[in-house]
């Protein structure tokens, strides 16, 4: 038996936790209305952010979207990258089991 | 000054988290509780200082938040200028660098009470109000200085491009407004202002009620937060490679000019005691590492974070608990006695 699933875009953003308000409205102005919210730990450009203290920590949004959101919210993140924030912003291609979620 | 001055539990326990971090120990503590531990430590000593300002002289205390203003502004500006010296650190990382140093840290505060109080050393509560009124003065002095030198770099950048004349460019915006919210509402800041002001409004039979929360266990939460932060501090010992040693002497250098001028804040200009020119002297010495990081990564992006806080947490901060505060405790001695 074949599972039925519908094929959405995955975008997934790390950016310091001082951005975690404004990504979040920019998701609302564009129309997304759900998306899961970590707090990560890693190591890049910047330096090891170990979460310990308060500034040093990174949050990592994974957002389902369709493809046609994609590059509205693309639009409004760059505007943070050419403010000289550090942002990881990548989307892939994925298969979603809970369709109506998505209809 | 000797090992004495050493040989306090709370410099002790920093000690401690510093080795068990340096032999790799398995020591941890469970997520968050560091940030739990400050909000304990400074609503404790919020109370406290509100309790002992309620019955204080209010030309005394305005004078000592007119001080603590003029050293918010003044610090940073000297560190800023330090930096900027034969251009040896780029504009952003130094106007980021010197928010730290104009500011406060609590714990390298707390740890100053504690060893007055194991020395037997009384102080007057007013440090305590200057501590509020420090954190907020060097954020928007980082914040403006970073907005100077974008607007310059723009201008030079495009100037260099010759696609416009030199001046005309258009520097990327600030946006003043959530950075200046962040700036006076941050949590510590709110935390320990409500707290204060909690503390010198409530009846002292109210006040009695809470002491075991606010003066018997609070030397113990002193310790296990200095144990964390020893563990936190030495993870960023890797960072020396990093920062330079151009850097490594700022971390150092900075709190000595800091603590010099608090010593005479304290004495000369407020006429405080040993004790409380001391914890005027720290406030000066010491770098934020709690309120103005998450303000300086959203508002001054371009410069690198792993600079600042290691700076404030892996060099000034440890230099400050085992160095500083028998140090400017000495100077004190000798300025007030003197």
């Amino acid at each position: 038996m074949t599972i039925p699933t519908c094929s959405e875009k995955m975008l997934q953003v790390i950016a310091s936790t001082g951005l975690e308000r404004r990504i979040k409205r920019i998701l609302s102005e564009t129309g997304v209305s759900g998306y899961t919210l970590f707090d990560v730990r890693g190591d890049g450009e910047t330096g090891f952010h170990s979460s310990e203290i308060e500034g040093d920590g990174n949050v990592m949004f994974m957002i389902i979207l369709p493809e046609s959101k994609i590059e509205p919210v693309f639009e409004k993140l760059e505007v943070f990258e050419k403010q000289g924030h550090h942002l990881m912003v990548f989307a892939s291609d994925v298969s979603v089991m809970t369709r109506s979620k998505f209809a | 000054m000797g090992l004495d001055s050493l040989l306090i539990p709370a410099v002790l326990f920093f000690l401690l988290g510093v080795i068990a971090q340096l032999v790799n120990s398995d020591l941890k503590f469970p997520e968050g509780m560091s940030k739990g531990m400050s909000l304990y430590l400074l609503m404790a000593i919020g109370l406290k200082g509100g309790a002992e300002l309620a019955n204080s002289d209010l030309f005394v205390a305005m004078n000592a938040i007119f001080w603590a203003i003029v050293l918010g502004f003044v610090i940073p500006i000297i560190g800023y200028a330090l930096l900027r010296f034969r251009n040896k650190i780029d504009p952003m990382n130094a106007a980021a660098i010197t928010a730290h140093y104009g500011s406060v840290s609590a714990g390298t505060f707390l740890t100053a009470i504690a060893f007055l109080e194991a020395s037997g050393v009384t102080h007057e509560s007013y440090p305590i109000i200057m501590m509020v009124m420090m954190e907020s003065p060097a954020i928007i002095i980082g914040l403006v200085l970073a907005a100077m030198a974008r607007k310059r770099l723009a201008a030079d950048k495009i100037g260099a491009d010759g696609t416009a004349a030199m001046g005309q460019a258009e520097a990327p915006k600030t946006d003043w407004g959530p950075l200046l919210k962040d700036a006076f509402t941050n949590g510590s800041v709110l935390l320990l202002l409500g707290a204060l002001i909690i503390g010198a409004i409530v009846p002292p039979e109210a006040m009695k009620t809470l002491y075991p929360f606010t003066k018997e266990i609070f030397m113990g939460v002193l310790c296990l937060f200095l144990l964390e932060m020893g563990m936190v501090a030495a993870k960023r010992l890797d960072s020396f490679k990093k920062v330079g040693g151009t850097l490594i002497a700022f971390g150092i250098i900075m709190p000595l000019i800091g603590g010099f001028i608090g010593v005479f804040v304290g004495h000369s200009m407020l006429g405080f005691s040993v004790g409380g020119t001391l914890l005027v002297a720290i406030l000066s010495a010491s770098a934020s590492y709690i309120a103005v990081p998450p303000v300086m990564r959203f508002g001054v992006p371009e410069a690198n974070p792993s600079y600042y806080l290691a700076l404030s947490l892996g060099i000034t901060f440890p230099f400050n608990v085992v160095v500083g505060i028998p140090l400017f405790y000495q100077v004190s001695q000798w300025y007030v006695g003197g």
